[in-house]
């Protein structure tokens, strides 16, 4: 099968998965427990509040035609309006975008650059003290809560050096990139035990691998090796941890953009779950998951380009 | 097991006492075990470490530092930040542990009927599976615990609900490249029934690694939970919880940083722990 | 002889691994002429591997030279730099390996790999050893060589694979062909192919080869002289016709008398009873001792190093005029 054609067809799979999705944030409405208006509402609303809530959803008409409904509003753009503010969740979602997207780039670039070099370090002298300071990073990584970690980096590096600032999203470009550094480091520590650990394990088999050994009984400089051999293939199961591990990272947003006051839409559905504004939480959610799906199809695909054995199974 | 077992007798002594050897020397098993265990022994006396009630408020005793009296200080609220992190432990250690049982028995069941029957259930479950895997951990827990009711009993059912997709797919996977051995066939052939087969020959065989997975599981739920603890959706005030500790503990960084410091602390210590242990079996268990 | 183009001398390497330390390769001496083809055959884990990477300078992390010296050009490549070794190899030393699924890398084009050594040591440019590169598909007998060069590994069979490890190795027309049983993962027809072209490559390029096999037939096809590996020793050493048809090392007399194609009428097939020595943990007196038909009780003590029985043999067995009035293989024919 040629790259098109499973371009093509990767692209096809997506769909059941995005339909999937949407039943599932669909249903979301029907496990509040009792009358889903009612308990947003809260008991002191007035009847008629109520009621007419019921009927701008429309709660009393059969499941189907419900999601019929929703499914579509999605294709519409219309993913319901805020109880709070008088804006849709789709105008409120695109006001605050822009710092999630920031946020979201600059921590998977950080993730990157803390993965690269302490993998390959650990690799490079395996059993050595490098490597197994590195080994037991994933062990102490997987149990530091993401908010805490934002807490101590504000601690640490914010309060100490004012070069950070502790909250906000800044002005200017300039102002952007200051505010949204700790944020995103605080990311990539959380994703970085994953990535190297799983990266340091790759590194290692590439580098005990036949090819390698070839590669330099043809005499090839080592720094050929490395870069012609080893890194090209070892960048392959990185790109797929990447992948694997969006969700994660899409995930720590929220919590990131909370304690940094970052007026992402990560911080959005927090403020939302608070303030019980379900029409934007269920858009969010919608949101993230569909994100999270395009993403790791992109770096799918983008395995295909780098490995010529990638075939559909 | 029969040929298990026989292979087990017939293995020559030096290789079993290799074996013996080889468990006392995973020193990380060994010391997750002994951190975990004066973790849970201080947790479960807490009431004989501190002479406080970790939630009894003394206003006037607010934000004092480390003393003989109280010995990591008093929080915002004039309470032993010491009694709150013993308390804390029992809930978010017993909660996390309790919470992954649910998802561990549902995702090891229906992973047993996918790996063992295939078909049409394979594919359902299979794509609810990757439903569930396309949601980001704390978008889905968070939606999931808001429209469940913030609170313990909307933790427990959330993790259930997220929580099975990893052990089916363990177990699924697990199943199938069993299925195919000797001494599952070899019950085939002696004409059991497929309930016998599964529980009897093919479960045992397969969960060492739900298992392992359920260590680092926990981790990430007691993170999980504290994470819903700081977010207000957790374990409810004034019930003693890291992340609400950690919370209250923020808006006094700058000063009384210990506050906030140590829960997390706790959480990197237990998680650290959970995470040596589950190495460590899978260490063991590999062999 | 004039000055050979190696001569290892005395080269004992040993290994760290879960078990212990253990001695991989012990005190071979070993030399090849200028454009003579030496094989060396012996069973799996025995050494021969880890002789050939130690002459390239390629052990394995957990792996050491402790002992010896590897002449090759009359300069000792254990006291040369790292950059000077390296210079020499893919250039006058090359390696031809075992299995051309991982000898490859996966993600680069064949071509490319080709071009790779001509690159690097014969200065060319991309175009040059692209040109290099598609005549030497074609010298050793890959259709369509335009095509094929962009083919990854993965795409070719695995006797087409096997002539790009070739073709990569003869790149750039080296003196001496290091080959670790480059044929054994193929099928008999293709086994057989790639075993002539190797040997008329060999031949016009006029290269010398160190042969390491488990498959004496290969060795009787392909080369001049024969050195038998066992426990990391070398046990016996000759001109392959006399040692084929007058074993002095029963280790050898039993490799002989397993192999069907060499086997000698008369003499009944069998296998040699029980299995090769646990390196870590190696019988006292000759290796090969308690598997031995003719052991005797001072073959339980003492080294078994290898003694010179004339000009061109030597054998390691203290015993080996035992093997004289039976061991005749050819008598039956005769």
């Amino acid at each position: 099968m040629d790259r098109v054609s499973y371009i093509g067809i990767r692209a096809i799979q997506v769909v059941p998965i995005l339909l999937g999705i949407s039943v599932l944030v669909f249903m979301l409405i029907h496990l509040i427990p009792g009358d889903p208006a009612r308990t947003l509402l809260g008991p002191r609303a007035p009847e008629a509040a109520v009621q007419a809530l019921d009927q701008k959803w429309g709660l009393d008409q059969p499941l189907l035609v419900q999601f019929g409904r929703f499914l579509g509003g999605i294709l519409h753009g219309d993913l319901g309006d805020s109880l709070t503010y008088q804006e849709s969740a789709t105008a409120l979602m695109a006001e605050r975008i822009e710092p999630t997207l920031w946020l979201l780039v600059a921590s998977a670039l950080l993730t990157v650059l803390i993965t690269v070099p302490v993998a390959t370090l650990a690799a490079a002298r395996p059993d050595r003290l490098a490597d197994h300071a590195v080994r037991l990073v994933p062990l102490l990584g997987l149990g530091m809560p993401t908010f805490w970690v934002a807490i101590m980096l504000i601690l640490l590096l914010a309060l100490t050096t004012h070069v950070f600032p502790v909250g906000g999203f800044g002005r200017d470009f300039v102002g952007h990139l200051r505010s949204i550094f700790l944020p995103a480091l605080t990311i990539a520590i959380a994703i970085s035990p994953i990535t190297i650990r799983s990266l340091r394990a790759s590194m290692l088999e590439v580098l005990g691998s036949d090819y390698v050994v070839s590669a330099r009984a043809k005499g090839l400089t080592e720094r050929r090796v490395l870069v012609a051999h080893v890194l090209r293939n070892a960048m392959i199961p990185t790109v797929t941890v990447l992948g694997l591990n969006i969700g994660w990272l899409v995930g720590n947003t929220l919590i990131v953009e909370k304690v940094f006051a970052l007026p992402g839409i990560g911080a959005l559905m927090i403020d939302s779950i608070l303030s019980r504004d379900f029409p934007v939480v269920q858009a969010i959610a919608l949101v993230f998951a569909i994100l999270v799906v395009l993403v790791s199809t992109t770096t799918d695909l983008a395995r295909s380009l780098l490995d010529p054995r990638v075939r559909l199974r | 097991m029969l040929l298990a077992e026989s292979v087990e007798t017939h293995a020559p002594p030096r290789k079993r006492r290799a074996q013996t050897r080889r468990w006392f020397h995973r020193r990380t098993l060994v010391l997750g075990l002994a951190i975990l265990g004066v973790l849970v022994f201080i947790a479960a006396a807490a009431p004989l470490l501190t002479p406080y009630n970790p939630t009894v408020q003394e206003l006037s005793n607010a934000l004092k530092p480390p003393s003989l009296a109280h010995l990591l200080g008093t929080d915002p609220y004039g309470r032993d930040v010491w009694a709150r992190l013993l308390y804390a432990g029992r809930i978010d250690i017993s909660v996390a542990v309790l919470a992954v049982l649910t998802p561990f028995l549902i995702g090891t069941g229906l992973g047993l009927l996918m790996g063992y029957y295939g078909g049409w259930i394979d594919l359902v479950v299979g794509g609810l599976i990757d439903l569930v895997m396309a949601f980001p951990f704390y978008v889905l827990i968070i939606a999931l615990v808001f429209v469940l009711g913030a609170g313990l009993q909307g933790v427990f059912v959330a993790v259930a609900l997220i929580g099975w997709v990893s052990y089916a797919r363990i177990i699924r996977g697990e199943v199938l490249s069993a299925r195919d051995r000797e001494y599952v066939l070899a019950a085939r052939a002696s004409g059991f029934g497929d309930a016998r087969i599964v529980l009897r020959h093919v479960l045992p065989n397969v969960v060492t690694q739900a298992v392992v997975f359920a260590m680092s599981d926990i981790v990430v739920v007691m993170v999980g939970i504290v994470t819903l603890g700081y977010l207000g959706l957790g374990v409810p005030a004034p019930t003693p919880d890291w992340g609400s500790m950690i919370f209250d503990g923020q808006t006094y960084i700058t000063s009384d940083w210990l506050i906030a410091t140590v829960p997390g602390l706790a959480v990197v210590v237990t998680g650290l722990a959970l995470s040596l242990i589950g190495d460590g079996l899978a260490d063991v268990l590999r062999t | 002889m004039s000055e050979p183009l190696l001569e290892v001398r005395h080269l004992t390497v040993r290994l760290r691994s879960s078990r212990g330390v253990l001695t991989a390769v012990r005190e071979v001496d070993l030399t090849v002429g200028e454009g003579e083809a030496v094989g060396v055959v012996g069973e799996s884990g025995s050494g021969k591997t880890t002789l050939l990477r130690a002459i390239l300078g390629l052990l394995p992390a957990h792996a050491e030279i402790v002992e010896g010296e590897i002449i090759f050009r009359g300069r000792d490549l254990r006291r040369m730099r790292r950059g000077e070794l390296r210079k020499l190899r893919g250039a006058e030393l090359a390696m031809v390996f075992q299995d051309s699924l991982t000898a490859l890398d996966p993600i680069m084009r064949v071509g490319d790999q080709i071009a790779e050594a001509p690159r690097t040591h014969l200065g060319q440019s991309k175009s040059q050893a692209r040109a290099t590169a598609l005549r030497l598909m074609a010298e050793v007998g890959i259709p369509d060589p335009p095509r094929r060069m962009r083919a990854y590994p993965h795409e070719l069979s695995g006797g087409m694979r096997q002539r790009v490890v070739i073709a990569t190795a003869l790149s750039c027309g080296p003196k001496l062909l290091l080959c670790d049983e480059p044929t054994t993962a193929l099928d008999v027809t293709i086994q057989d192919q790639i075993l002539r072209l190797m040997r008329r490559l060999t031949e016009e390029i006029g290269a010398g080869m160190l042969y390491v096999t488990h498959d004496l037939p290969v060795i009787a096809q392909l080369c001049a002289r024969v050195a038998v590996m066992y426990a990391g020793q070398l046990v016996e050493v000759g001109p392959v016709v006399d040692v084929f048809s007058r074993p002095r090392h029963p280790y050898t007399r039993g490799l002989l008398a397993s192999v069907p194609a060499v086997q000698i009428a008369g003499l009944p097939l069998t296998s040699i009873p029980g299995s090769p020595p646990d390196l870590a943990d190696l019988p006292d007196g000759c290796p090969f001792q308690p598997r031995c038909g003719f052991a005797q009780p001072d073959c339980l003590l003492g080294t078994f190093p290898l003694v010179d029985l004339s000009e061109t043999r030597a054998s390691a067995c203290t015993h080996h005029e035992l093997l004289d009035g039976l061991s005749d293989l050819t008598a039956g024919a005769r």
